[in-house]
């Protein structure tokens, strides 16, 4: 049996040799070198997935770093004055006083509505406000309540002259606020950048907005949120 | 002077010799591409491991890095909600609202003669106004100022006189309806 397979072996060993390199050839490719390259090209892009996401993630981290906390805060003070994130009765009704009295008139009364979020742009809840003042000063009146320190907005107005010169007017306010984001997004959500026109609206609110009127609690979102335990009775 | 070569070995010695010389020639090549394919193998295998080590590294650089972002999470709320509250703010305060805008060209286009007796702006922006004036001119010149697209400012569609009277005093009393566009 040796001897046959040496003499077959001696016999067709020319044809044999070839075939048993290229079998043990084919072996290697599909064992190892077909799945090593596979592999290689996978990792690659994985490295260059990971890479990307370093460079995107490093500048986000240089940009965060980079800004000036205290002034973050100041800056999201003024906003959150500006628009809170609750209705704030006590501080609307201070405001408007002070838009009345500035304006000339004098307050009769206030009367607040029922809050509603049917639009698009934050929450809202209509507020009524009665004064008494000249006609002339009106204009003025309704300008002071459109840019004056809370977000407001005027509905409607009711006016009526009256034996004294003066003038009796019923503004109808949509008054704004709007509650904090839930979610401020991935780690990787690209960090929001303040537009020259969004600068400009602080620029304004901090001239408008006395610093008096400015919340002097720490304004972090997480501060903002509802205060107090879940189940008072736990 | 040329050589001249003869083989004297026998004519089968001879052909096995030439079968060994194509073997060995065979042989030769094969060892060379599994040489080639072992070479390419190993060189791959090692590529793989270098590889692994740079993903791992860079992993690890990304991990850090992810870090110094979750470590500057509060900053990053703090700006992501300033970003939404001036958007909000910029939206509502861009432009007037239609009441402030159209009472405005109103009460800018009134004559000093005229008086207001009673005005509504109600939610569209539409104004109910009584006036009295004794001048009939200068109440003329405002009707013509509220249906003038230059005067109006384009913000007027539609002026209705619901009536106009004069009293046995002189003044006129008109009831006007300004539409907003």
């Amino acid at each position: 049996m040796k001897e046959q397979l040496q003499t077959f072996y001696q016999k067709n060993k020319i044809m044999l040799f070839p075939v048993v390199v290229a079998v043990a050839s084919l072996s290697l490719i599909i064992l190892v070198i077909y799945p090593q390259i596979a592999k290689l090209v996978a990792n690659q892009q994985a490295y260059n997935e990971v890479l990307e996401r370093s460079e995107l993630l490093e500048v986000k981290a240089s940009e965060l770093e980079s800004l000036d906390e205290d002034q973050l805060s100041s800056n999201l003070s003024l906003a959150l004055t500006a628009l809170p994130t609750d209705q704030d009765l006590g501080g609307i009704i201070g405001v408007i006083n002070q838009v009345v009295s500035n304006s000339g008139f004098t307050t009769v009364s206030i009367s607040v509505g029922q809050p509603s979020n049917t639009k698009s742009i934050g929450s809202q809840f209509g507020l009524k406000l009665e004064a008494i003042g000249s006609r002339e000063s009106l204009d003025t009146l309704l300008n002071n309540i459109e840019s004056s320190a809370r977000v407001m907005k005027v509905s409607g107005v009711e006016m009526a002259s009256n034996r004294a010169g003066s003038v009796n007017v019923v503004v109808s306010i949509d008054v704004y606020y709007q509650p904090l984001p839930n979610t401020i997004g991935g780690v990787e959500a690209p960090l929001p950048k303040l537009s020259n026109e969004e600068q400009a609206i602080i620029a304004k609110l901090a001239s408008t907005i006395p610093a008096s009127s400015v919340s002097t609690s720490s304004q972090t979102p997480q501060s903002l949120g509802p205060r107090g335990k879940a189940n008072p009775f736990e | 002077m040329s050589k001249i070569t003869i083989n004297l070995l026998p004519v089968e010695f001879r052909k096995a010799q030439a079968e060994q010389s194509k073997f060995y020639k065979v042989q030769y090549l094969s060892i060379l591409t599994v040489l080639a394919l072992a070479f390419l193998a190993s060189t791959t295998v090692a590529l793989r491991i270098f590889q692994s080590q740079s993903v791992s590294s860079a992993q690890g650089n990304l991990e850090q890095i992810s870090q110094r972002v979750v470590d500057s999470k509060v900053k990053e709320a703090s700006l992501v909600a300033l970003k939404t509250r001036l958007s909000t703010i910029s939206q509502l305060s861009s432009v007037p609202s239609k009441q402030r805008a159209t009472f405005s060209i109103v009460s800018n286009l009134l004559p000093a003669s005229a008086q207001i007796s009673s005005l509504v702006v109600d939610k569209a922006g539409n104004i109910t106004l009584s006036i009295t004036s004794a001048d009939n001119s200068a109440l003329d010149s405002f009707l013509n100022d509220l249906v003038s697209y230059e005067r109006n400012e384009d913000k007027i569609s539609e002026v209705t006189l619901e009536s106009l009277s004069r009293g046995r005093d002189g003044v006129y009393r008109a009831n006007l309806t300004i539409s907003a566009k």
